[in-house]
């Protein structure tokens, strides 16, 4: 037991006893400590759903409260509230855990993704012709006219002059490389 | 709600703590142990020969097993009941007395004539005895997982397979009051199996039942 943990469980011990007795403000403050104790310990464990700790907060004190009667002396009283708490997070994973780890709340994105002025909307299209540009003719007009424009591959074929069948292998080619040289970056 | 609103009108509730976990449990095993003693004497009623055996070596084996089964069970719910307290030396223990009993009647059977193996395991009673075991332990069971969800069990599934252990077990104790088999073989296959069937059934429930 580390020095810091010993001297947490020193002064909650202290307290509980004095609860225990029917002391009402003991019990007050000895829920005030492990209010802190159990914030820290789900914050650390629960960094991209901070939002979430101090509704689990609340009810891992609620689960202390009415499960006080499963505590005895015999253990350690940080043992005890660690073991709620811990179980109070791993039934929050498992309710939302499967759907939310993979969620990041897109609130938390609007100001990177937002493409609301006219500005930035003409920097992506700037930033679409530079990629473009690196391609051979042949292939960045097939891209262009089907993927941009969303022409038919056999409209392609009649304003580029190529056939449909190069269209298809332009298509392809010019794909391949833009993924080639900005795939792994995206 | 701000917590610290929640943790003064916690502080204030004045609603008595509930009763110890030991006292839960042993109230409601003591009650369950009861109902499951009147079905006995209800239904299938006692061994008229229970004086001769009493005494005797297969009947005192099983019963000392059957002790065990018990104590380790309890032993276990005692602790599962508790967070922060891991479940010990319960598996072990219960392994080691399935084992125990899976080994001498192995030994038996082997030990048997060539004729008399199938006897030897199937005994009388088979048809009836894993089917009695389950259904005397089911008041013990709910008994028990009622006691729990008073309680605070942070690994529902398993303590629900003790549960149901500790509800086989003492179900099996109170059937051998009727029961007339003496073959090790016979109680290591049809009690360990009934006592088996019990506590999957109360791993499946205790996972259901037991959250918090």
């Amino acid at each position: 037991m580390s020095e810091s943990l010993f001297n947490i469980e020193a002064e909650l011990h202290e307290l509980w006893v004095q609860a225990l007795q029917g002391d009402h403000a003991s019990y007050q403050r000895a829920l005030g400590l492990m209010s802190g104790h159990v914030r820290r310990f789900l914050q650390k464990r629960m960094q991209s759903q901070l939002s979430d700790v101090e509704d689990l907060v609340q009810e891992t004190l609620m689960a202390i409260h009415q499960k006080r009667h499963t505590y005895q002396s015999d253990q350690p009283l940080t043992a005890w509230m660690y073991a709620i708490a811990r179980y109070k997070w791993v039934d929050h994973l498992r309710a939302h855990g499967r759907r939310e780890g993979l969620h990041d709340d897109i609130d938390d994105w609007s100001e990177t993704l937002a493409v609301d002025s006219e500005e930035e909307a003409s920097d992506a299209h700037k930033d679409l012709e530079v990629v473009l540009a690196d391609l051979p003719l042949r292939q960045r007009e097939a891209i262009e006219h089907t993927r941009l424009m969303g022409l038919s591959i056999t409209e392609t074929a009649e304003r580029t002059g190529q056939s449909e069948a190069s269209v298809k292998v332009n298509i392809h080619r010019g794909l391949k490389t833009l993924m080639a040289k900005w795939g792994a970056k995206a | 709600m701000k917590t610290n609103d929640l943790i003064a009108l916690l502080a204030t509730d004045t609603l008595q703590p509930q009763k110890p976990v030991r006292q839960q449990l042993l109230r409601q095993l003591l009650l369950g142990a009861l109902v499951c003693g009147v079905l006995l004497w209800a239904v299938l009623g006692l061994n008229p020969q229970m004086d001769q055996m009493a005494v005797h070596p297969a009947f005192i084996t099983k019963m000392l097993w059957l002790t065990a089964l018990m104590g380790f069970s309890l032993y276990g719910l005692f602790r599962l009941a508790r967070p922060g307290v891991g479940a010990g030396h319960t598996l072990v223990g219960l392994g080691l007395a399935l084992l125990a009993m899976g080994s001498l009647g192995v030994m038996q059977w082997l030990q048997a004539d060539a004729g008399a193996r199938s006897a030897q395991w199937m005994g009388g009673s088979w048809e009836v005895c894993s089917v009695s075991i389950v259904g005397l332990s089911l008041p013990v069971l709910g008994a028990l997982l009622w006691a729990l969800r008073q309680l605070a069990p942070t690994r529902p599934a398993l303590t629900g397979a003790v549960a149901g252990m500790l509800a086989g077990s003492l179900a099996a104790s109170i059937y051998s009051l009727h029961c007339t088999e003496t073959s090790l073989t016979f109680f290591a296959v049809w009690y360990a199996g009934g006592i088996a069937l019990v506590s999957g059934v109360g791993a499946v429930l205790g996972w259901r039942m037991l959250r918090w």
